[in-house]
């Protein structure tokens, strides 16, 4: 209840950080409930009215298929923030897990994880994850796959750097000589402690990981049309932006960017509230 | 002094190897090793059972991983990336002629980011809490959260169909003008050697809204790293002393300051160089800019895969020598890095 | 009016802005220092000696604010002049060494380049040739050997205590009449501490320059200081001879920072320490701030308009307490 009571106050005092999470909850809503959400069928196209402006009846317009760009920006949530929260999920999980072994183990275990995150380091990121996912084949799966691989490294290096720091700290030398194995004081002492930097990146990395999803499948790797995706719908906004119809590239390009911004205010938010030092 | 300064130049040119060596392995084993037929991918979606035999046997493939990558490395040696299925051509030949786009619109994009991040940074922080620190602040968590391609469809919406101060998004140089003689392979700087003014402004107003584009991305990390850095050093114990000396406000703020904040500034210039050249190729596509990266992209959804490889692996190399840069850069500002062999 | 006062701090207050509100760092401090002679400044930590000295100088950092007060250097009220001509005046004839000169030095200009820097500052109509020669010729008046060689490294390159002579060298560059030395031997090793200070001395005689030490060593402030004004929590208790104070201390917390200073022949464990902490200054503070960690606390002590003034008839003598010793 008292740790309730912190947040509420943190939260009215980062009043900027208060807006994103209300946003940030609205977005998870969206891509939960789309389905039963939306007022038409995302993928009913109705030729007629085709590239129609937002109106009344259609909000955000029609696309050149005649669907409606509102329902489609709807479903589009689930997309992006699927492959962004595997991605991130997944790039924590196993960056978390060698950043940690390497941190505390050291020795060859961390030289060779090491040099791996530097090769990842060594490409332009966004071109690694394009080559990846041409790699593997152009799916969704390899995606995640290939976000995930572009994101690791940053975790690796938070996870590994705490834990340097900490594996010296006296209440680690206490549980050692209280019986502990290195796998519990690893487990159960130190990565407890690495989570608070840990949700920090993630949240500042999920605004990343759906700008990488969403240019992916811009420029025609990953999901497919006719898929509700903002980074597709873009891309096919974007042929008719030169003669004047903004609305097909607006709202999904708007939506998108609304997303990213509130997560980035989230991390930046939760950042100063665990970690103030670091606000820059 | 001129001695070391080369020892150094040299010392870091022979560090880059192991990275350069990393980035060759790393895109023969992506190409190579991942599921599919390799072969299948060279030869080309339309390929028969024959040419993709004949692919096969071409490319080494039926002998063993090493001798495939040592195959690999000498073609590499000579030059030789493989034929792009799409143009017909050596995919080297094809890199070449395109890489000057490429890399005009980059330096630009990025000329234009520090020339405005930077300044920026350093007013922000000179200035906490004025209108300028807040134009800083928006632009800089405004400016990561834009989805870049969507930026250039804005800017082409805004300047080119409402506006008409652009020209329409389509390559380097409008319909009624040629390229300038090839000397560089940069627009801007070829016809201005050769005095060709009108090819210049074509080119220049080509350039600008893409090079824009990247520049608004660039913008917000550089500016978030002068200004903190600025902030850093306004606060350090040198700047006082330098006050108290009664050096005048010009002097502490250049002499004293900038160089000083120049440092961790150019130290994430690698990550900015990275975000540029991945950005390149979502700009490439948007104003249809003839650059490696909409060929990598064209030969990508033609499962054209020679072009690919060839385009991450320069691009990597590219990233590389630019990170060399700025390494250099700043240990030729940094007396404190070691200059002796 | 003495025309023999070099500097007259007069009730100068100063707060500063904090997100814990407005924090009042100095109150109502005076001083006083006459041409050619040396005072020192002593207190803990945090009593306000360093800020007295910034806010002099006009180097405050942008959260501090004068709230009151004067500060008259040969005739002149420094918090009256522009940023221009106090900017002016800083360096060319008051100067300030730091502590921990390495980090006061710019770690990526060579140290003859910034003393070239002040010789700049105040002489414009210096050439460049005549400015390197006035620099090499005063990072050898501060005693370092081989000037010429030394002009060319970068602080990095120099010991803690090279850097503290190249500070001197930089402040004492355009023969300032009054050296502000805010802790200058804090960070070098002992015998470095001895070279420092006797060569701060040296240079100080050599130019009949007025030199206010800002120290928390009360001995050091006895070996080198002709007068000692204490200060705690942003007020000046005590200014007195160095003689008379060893003596006989009026102030209560001058009496205990006396017994609180380590001398040969006296043990730790009989070392005495000053009760309590520093007061929090973000609360409204009584007229005295030591009140709360005095002995001598008696209820004249709450009345306000607690001043500075001579103790029984000795006029270099000032004390601000109501119940001395």
């Amino acid at each position: 209840m008292k740790q309730f009571e912190e947040w509420r106050y943190l939260l009215l005092q980062n009043p900027l950080t208060l807006i994103a999470l209300i946003v940030f909850i609205g977005v998870v809503i969206c891509a939960l409930f789309a389905p039963w959400l939306v007022p038409y069928d995302p993928f009913a196209s109705d030729t007629v009215n085709a590239l129609q402006p937002p109106s009344a009846n259609n909000w955000f317009g029609t696309d050149q298929l005649g669907r409606d760009i509102f329902s489609r920006v709807i479903m589009g949530a689930r997309m992006d923030l699927g492959i962004a929260v595997g991605a991130v999920a997944l790039a924590a999980a196993i960056g978390t897990f060698l950043g940690a072994c390497a941190g505390f183990y050291g020795g060859h275990f961390d030289q060779a994880v090491g040099r791996g995150v530097d090769i990842i380091m060594a490409f332009p990121l966004f071109v690694l994850a394009m080559a990846i996912v041409a790699g593997l084949g152009n799916n969704v799966i390899n995606v995640v796959y290939a976000s995930a691989i572009i994101n690791m490294p940053f975790y690796v290096r938070v996870v590994r750097s705490e834990i340097l720091i900490l594996k010296n700290a006296g209440f680690v030398e206490a549980a050692r000589l209280c019986g502990n194995s290195n796998k519990r004081i690893l487990w159960f002492q130190l990565l407890p402690n690495v989570s608070a930097p840990l949700v920090v990146q993630m949240s500042l990395n999920m605004g990343w990981s759906m700008l990488n999803a969403a240019s992916l499948s811009f420029v025609g790797l990953g999901i497919r049309p006719p898929t509700p995706e903002w980074g597709i719908m873009v891309a096919e906004g974007a042929h008719y932006i030169i003669s004047g119809q903004w609305w097909v590239a607006l709202f999904p390009g708007l939506a998108l960017t609304l997303v990213v911004l509130c997560f980035n205010l989230l991390g930046d938010g939760l950042r100063d509230i665990i970690d103030p030092r670091r606000r820059t | 002094m001129q001695n070391s300064t080369f020892n150094l130049i040299l010392r870091r040119l022979i560090g880059a190897i192991p990275s350069l060596f990393a980035v060759i392995v790393v895109t023969f084993m992506v190409m190579r090793l991942l599921p599919g037929d390799p072969a299948a991918f060279f030869a080309g979606a339309a390929a028969s059972a024959e040419a993709v035999e004949q692919v096969r046997h071409q490319l080494g493939l039926n002998e063993s991983l090493l001798t495939q990558f040592w195959i690999y490395l000498k073609d590499l040696a000579q030059g030789d990336m493989g034929k792009s299925f799409t143009t017909g051509q050596p995919v080297t030949h094809d890199l070449m002629e395109r890489l000057p786009a490429s890399l005009e619109l980059t330096l630009l994009g990025l000329l234009i980011a520090i020339v405005i991040g930077l300044p920026l940074g350093m007013l922000a922080a000179t200035r906490p809490n004025s209108w300028i620190d807040h134009l800083c602040r928006l632009l800089t968590t405004s400016g990561v959260c834009l989805p870049t391609f969507f930026t250039g469809l804005v800017l082409i919406y805004i300047f080119y169909y409402l506006l008409g101060w652009a020209p329409a998004p389509m390559g380097r140089l409008d319909l009624f003008s040629s390229p300038p003689q090839d000397v560089t392979g940069f627009y801007l700087i070829d016809s201005a050697i050769t005095g060709e003014w009108a090819i210049f402004r074509s080119a220049l107003a080509q350039l600008i809204l893409p090079a824009i584009t990247l520049a608004l991305f660039a913008l917000a990390p550089l500016a978030r790293m002068t200004r903190a850095g600025m902030l850093g050093v306004l606060n350090s114990d040198f700047i006082r002393s330098a006050k108290a000396a009664g050096l005048p406000r010009r002097v502490i703020l250049v002499r004293y300051a900038l160089r000083n904040t120049l440092l961790p500034v150019i130290n994430t210039m690698g990550m900015v160089l990275s975000y540029l050249l991945g950005i390149n190729v979502l700009v490439e596509k948007v104003f249809a800019w003839p650059g490696i990266g909409s060929y990598a992209l064209e030969a990508l959804i033609a499962s054209d895969y020679a072009p690919v490889q060839g385009f991450v692996l320069s691009i990597a190399v590219l990233y590389v020598l630019l990170n060399l840069v700025v390494d250099l850069v700043c240990s030729l500002i940094d007396p404190r890095v070691e200059r002796a062999a | 009016m003495n025309t023999n006062l070099l500097l007259g701090v007069q009730n100068l207050s100063v707060a500063f802005d904090t997100r814990h509100g407005r924090v009042a760092v100095l109150d109502n401090v005076n001083l006083h220092l006459h041409k050619g002679e040396t005072l020192a400044i002593v207190g803990e930590s945090g009593s306000g000696k360093s800020v007295t000295a910034y806010a002099a100088l006009g180097v405050l950092d942008p959260a501090g604010k004068i709230t009151s007060g004067k500060v008259e250097f040969d005739g002149r009220n420094l918090l009256e002049l522009s940023p221009q001509e106090m900017r002016k005046l800083r360096g060319r004839d008051l100067a300030m060494i730091f502590q921990s000169p390495r980090t006061a030095l710019n770690p990526i200009r060579k140290v003859g380049q910034q003393i070239e820097d002040v010789l700049q500052a105040h002489n414009p109509g210096m050439s460049g040739k005549e400015r390197k020669e006035a620099a090499i010729e005063q990072l050898a008046s501060v005693k370092i050997t081989d000037p010429a060689r030394r002009y060319n490294a970068y602080p990095y390159e120099l010991s803690g205590g090279m850097c503290q002579r190249v500070m001197i060298a930089i402040a004492l560059a355009c023969k300032p009449r009054l050296l502000i030395a805010d802790e200058p031997t804090t960070g070098l090793d002992v015998t470095t501490q001895v070279v420092i200070m006797d060569l701060v001395h040296e240079l100080a005689q050599a130019h009949g320059m007025a030199t206010i030490l800002i120290t928390h060593d009360l001995r050091l402030a006895a070996n080198y200081c002709s007068r000692v004004a204490v200060m705690h929590a942003g007020q000046v208790l005590e200014d007195a001879p160095i003689a008379n104070l060893f003596k006989g201390a009026r102030h209560p917390y001058t009496k205990r920072l006396i017994a609180a200073t380590p001398k040969p022949g006296i043990t730790l464990e009989k070392l005495a320490s000053i009760p309590g902490q520093l007061p929090d200054l973000r609360q409204p503070q009584p007229p005295c701030r030591f009140s709360a960690r005095c002995d001598r606390c008696v209820p004249e002590c709450a009345a306000p308009g607690l001043t500075l003034v001579p103790y029984s008839d000795n006029a270099s003598h000032l004390i601000a307490c109501r119940n001395p010793l």
